[in-house]
């Protein structure tokens, strides 16, 4: 049938696959969607929506440019999805090989869940959870008709379609390996069914926890207390393993494990285990109820958490994440602003400092981005110490291992300063156009400088000081070359990272900027490396690494001054603007693609 | 008098688009432009060109002697702007805004806290100096912005609709400033589409229409040249498709409301 030209102006351009995909099983959806009290009509048309902006990527600053969308077809696949899928087809190598030594078949299963069920959880909570409660669409949606609980189960079937994805890389080694050990069409049926449930249910258990939180705490609050819980969950999820493990040893766990076996509904992994084993035949006492778990825990979870969610969704994603400032003080004064004064060189790095450190406190992205990690981190520093402080035996290994959760901690420093490009209020950065700011060099010193003083240093005091406090001073001799260690780890790779001014640019949430990938390897080996050189020096004297490290503190100056010589990515351009001399790189062609398409004619 | 913005045959295209098509316009010290025109005439694309902002046109462009190719920061320098629907960092409080500004541009922090302080009190806004920016009023904001664009007491002030949202005393409070700021020798570049103000406080007046200047003078000499009686029916003569009656009609008939019918 031919159109009119008027039917071609309402024409849109294709969703593709995996949107019409996600569409079609909306639409099979319907009944169960509006028996939860959802309006299927709605929920189609936000999830529709919230994937095509996923899809046609951030509009630039327009400061002129046609008005449009991107050019050419929506892409839904970008480098960072690519990059994180390959990840966890990489991660599902570890469940997998297990299989190679033919582990019980609901053991091995098990695995299977827990990895997929960690991994996931912890991007659930790190970056798909923010989705949950994203509020950049909620000025639009908030005056509409549309209910909390549709809002909400819009936002978990969003969610849904990146762990699908997920669930498919996943699954691919566990499959592959499992049919050496195991039942071919068994492995080839279960294996993807448990990881999808697993995936499922735990995005139902954090959903459900998200809507608890919103019941109990209330829309002012939910924000404020969902952000508390990544925290705390990510914390969990980084240094728990190390904190547990010692912890559990000794423990009478096992024994109420064989005693009980009741218990083992509580331990999700395990309903998938029962599961495999009823499918291949050799079911035992309580496998049935564990199967019936597996398969009915995910759905229970995921509605449960649509009902909870209740009417109050909508207020509480528009709460705000940060308390509102104190009254009273008029011309902000901290002791750290005095340092930024003393450290900046000029007017805009002064200017640069305050802003980035005053935006870091209270940039939801930014939070949530960022303090998760920072303290995951932190307590793997400090989780290092706790086979020495459980174990007497293990006390001597301490010294050699303490300096590597120091060491450690340098990583946060490259990487905060990636991450704090982005902010929810990017398009705000059209005032460095408009002012008479010299090179967005001098921008990226100021809030480099403020983002390391204010964020990356207090960890790393707090670490150091809480080792001296559980291991007294004998920790000394290890934890000053540690410190020079980590500040020469963190500094020197700076001037080779090329940044945008903190906070003007807008979060992607499925994209990663890989220019600086290189950087972060090379320091991840480094740290390593130089965790291993300090045990090294230990092993042949107790001082010598103090001895280094005082030779080391010498080149901490021209560390420190690398900071003059950072390459800032303008903005507007994708251009990247270096320090006078500097040599050139060609730009590559993924820098050209990383540019922003530039939309509309308003500022 | 000496010219502080000079534009000769302006032009500037998107593509296959043409937004600017040959401007010509010149406006003297001390004097308040007013440039009006539809919506998607060009106004905030020639702003932009001005403020330095885009660099990519044709034609000989000089604001207070720069030229905005090469010498964008020197014209930033001097320059005030007050973007029409400007995005702020809305989890900055008023006076770290008002600090990067003022820094941005070189001030010292008494400088900047002086004047400020004298802003927001004659704006009522003294005492949300601690508030977060995203918890203002669109008013609030604006007075913000307002006060952003003059703490270095700029040569040239660029403003797009800075009555925008502001109360009918904070709107009387900016008019008297702007008259009082070009006796005192500044200039001020004026975009909007509320036609009485513009007639009311501006020297001269600039309309726009398709890219192209459709009429520029004193409103006197517009009035001469068009033979309307005000600025509004010189405005609509100059750039309307006309029929508003009949296009009002249409809107009301596409929901179903028969012309002149009931309200149901």
């Amino acid at each position: 049938m031919t159109r009119t030209p008027a039917e071609r102006r309402w024409e849109t351009r294709g969703d593709g696959l995996i949107v019409g995909a996600a569409l079609a099983a909306a639409g099979r959806l319907t009944h169960p969607l509006a028996a939860l009290g959802v309006d299927p009509p709605a929920f189609r048309e936000i999830l529709r929506t919230r994937l095509r902006l996923d899809m046609r990527g951030i509009p630039g600053l327009s400061l002129g440019a046609p008005s449009g969308g991107a050019a050419g077809r929506d892409s839904f696949f970008s480098m960072g999805l690519a990059l994180l899928l390959s990840v966890q087809w990489l991660a599902g190598f570890a469940p997998g090989i297990l299989a190679v030594f033919r582990p019980p078949p609901e053991i091995w299963m098990a695995a299977v869940s827990a990895t997929t069920m960690g991994l996931l959880g912890l991007q659930l909570v790190l970056t798909y959870g923010a989705l949950l409660v994203d509020p950049t669409d909620i000025g639009v949606l908030a005056s509409r008709p549309v209910s909390g609980r549709t809002l909400f189960a819009a936002r978990l079937a969003h969610v849904c379609v990146y762990l699908l994805l997920s669930c498919a890389c996943l699954s691919c080694f566990p499959m592959f390996l499992g049919c050496l050990a195991y039942p071919f069409w068994a492995v080839l049926l279960v294996v993807p069914a448990c990881v999808l449930l697993s995936a499922l249910l735990t995005l139902g258990l954090v959903a459900l926890f998200y809507a608890l939180a919103l019941r109990l705490a209330g829309p002012a609050r939910f924000q404020r207390v969902v952000f508390a819980v990544q925290i705390a969950v990510t914390v969990v999820l980084m240094g728990g393993l190390q904190v547990a493990l010692p912890l559990l040893r000794g423990s009478h766990l096992g024994e109420l494990y064989t005693e009980r076996p009741a218990l083992r509904l509580l331990v999700p992994p395990l309903h998938f285990g029962g599961l495999f084993r009823l499918v291949l035949g050799e079911a035992g006492p309580g496998d049935g109820r564990l199967a019936a778990a597996a398969l009915l825990g995910p759905l229970l979870a995921l509605a449960a958490s649509v009902l909870v969610a209740g009417r109050h969704f909508v207020a509480g994603v528009a709460g705000a994440l940060v308390p509102k400032a104190a009254r009273g003080v008029r011309w902000p004064a901290s002791r750290l602003s005095a340092w930024g004064a003393r450290l900046a060189r000029s007017r805009e790095e002064h200017a640069a400092f305050d802003f980035a450190l005053a935006i870091s406190r209270r940039d939801r992205v930014f939070l949530r981005q960022v303090v998760p990690g920072l303290m995951g981190t932190g307590l793997v520093g400090l989780s290092l110490l706790l086979p020495g402080r459980l174990d007497k035996n293990a006390a001597g290994a301490l010294s050699f291992i303490l300096p590597l959760g120091i060491y450690f901690l340098a990583i946060n420093a490259p990487m905060l300063l990636e991450t704090a490009r982005y902010s929810e209020h990017w398009s705000a950065r059209w005032l460095f156009a408009a002012l008479p700011v010299s090179s967005p060099r001098a921008l990226l010193r100021g809030g480099t400088l403020a983002l390391l003083l204010g964020w990356v240093a207090p960890v790393v005091v707090a670490v150091s000081a809480l080792i001296m406090l559980l291991s007294g001073w004998a920790a000394l001799p290890d934890l000053l070359p540690a410190l020079v260690g980590c500040a020469l780890l963190a500094l020197l790779p700076l001037p080779a990272l090329e940044l945008r001014v903190p906070f003007t640019d807008a979060p992607r949430p499925n994209d990663y900027d890989m220019r600086n990938i290189g950087v972060f390897l090379l320091l991840s080996g480094l740290v390593i490396a130089t965790g291993g050189a300090h045990a090294l020096l230990r092993w042949l004297n107790p001082w010598a690494p103090l001895a280094v490290a005082a030779l080391a503190a010498l080149l901490l100056p021209r560390a420190v001054r690398g900071l003059d010589r950072l390459t800032a990515v303008d903005a507007d351009s994708g251009r990247a603007v270096r320090p006078p001399g500097a040599s050139r790189r060609a730009p590559s062609a993924r820098r050209a693609v990383q540019q922003p398409p530039r939309h509309g004619d308003e500022a | 008098m000496e010219e502080l913005v000079r534009v000769s045959g302006l032009r500037k295209r998107y593509g296959e688009t043409v937004v600017l098509d040959g401007i010509d316009l010149s406006v003297p010290r001390g004097t308040i432009l007013g440039y009006i025109g539809p919506n998607g005439a060009g106004k905030t694309t020639t702003v932009r060109i001005l403020c330095g902002l885009l660099g990519d046109f044709e034609g000989e462009v000089r604001v207070a002697g720069f030229d905005p190719r090469t010498q964008a920061l020197e014209i930033k320098r001097r320059i005030g702007y007050v973007p029409e629907n400007a995005v702020l960092y809305e989890s900055l409080t008023v006076a770290e805004f008002l600090l990067l500004v003022g820094r941005l541009h070189g001030l010292p922090d008494e400088t900047i806290r002086a004047r400020g302080e004298a802003f927001l009190q004659a704006f009522e806004l003294a005492g949300h100096l601690p508030a977060r920016i995203a918890t203002l009023s669109k008013g609030m904001r604006q007075k913000v912005l307002v006060t952003s664009a003059l703490l270095h007491d700029p040569q040239l002030l660029f403003v797009d609709e800075p009555l925008s949202g502001l109360d009918v005393s904070s709107a009387i409070l900016i008019k008297e400033f702007l008259r009082g700021f070009a006796s005192a020798g500044r200039t001020v570049f004026y975009c909007s589409h509320v036609m009485d103000v513009v007639e009311r406080i501006c020297d001269r007046i600039v309309i726009l229409d398709g890219g192209r200047i459709a009429a520029q003078g004193t409103l006197e000499e517009l009035e001469r040249q068009v033979h309307e009686g005000s600025l509004e029916s010189i405005f609509a003569r100059l750039t309307s498709a006309g029929n508003e009656a009949e296009r009002a009609r249409a809107l009301l008939a596409a929901l179903g409301h028969a012309p002149g019918a009931a309200a149901t």
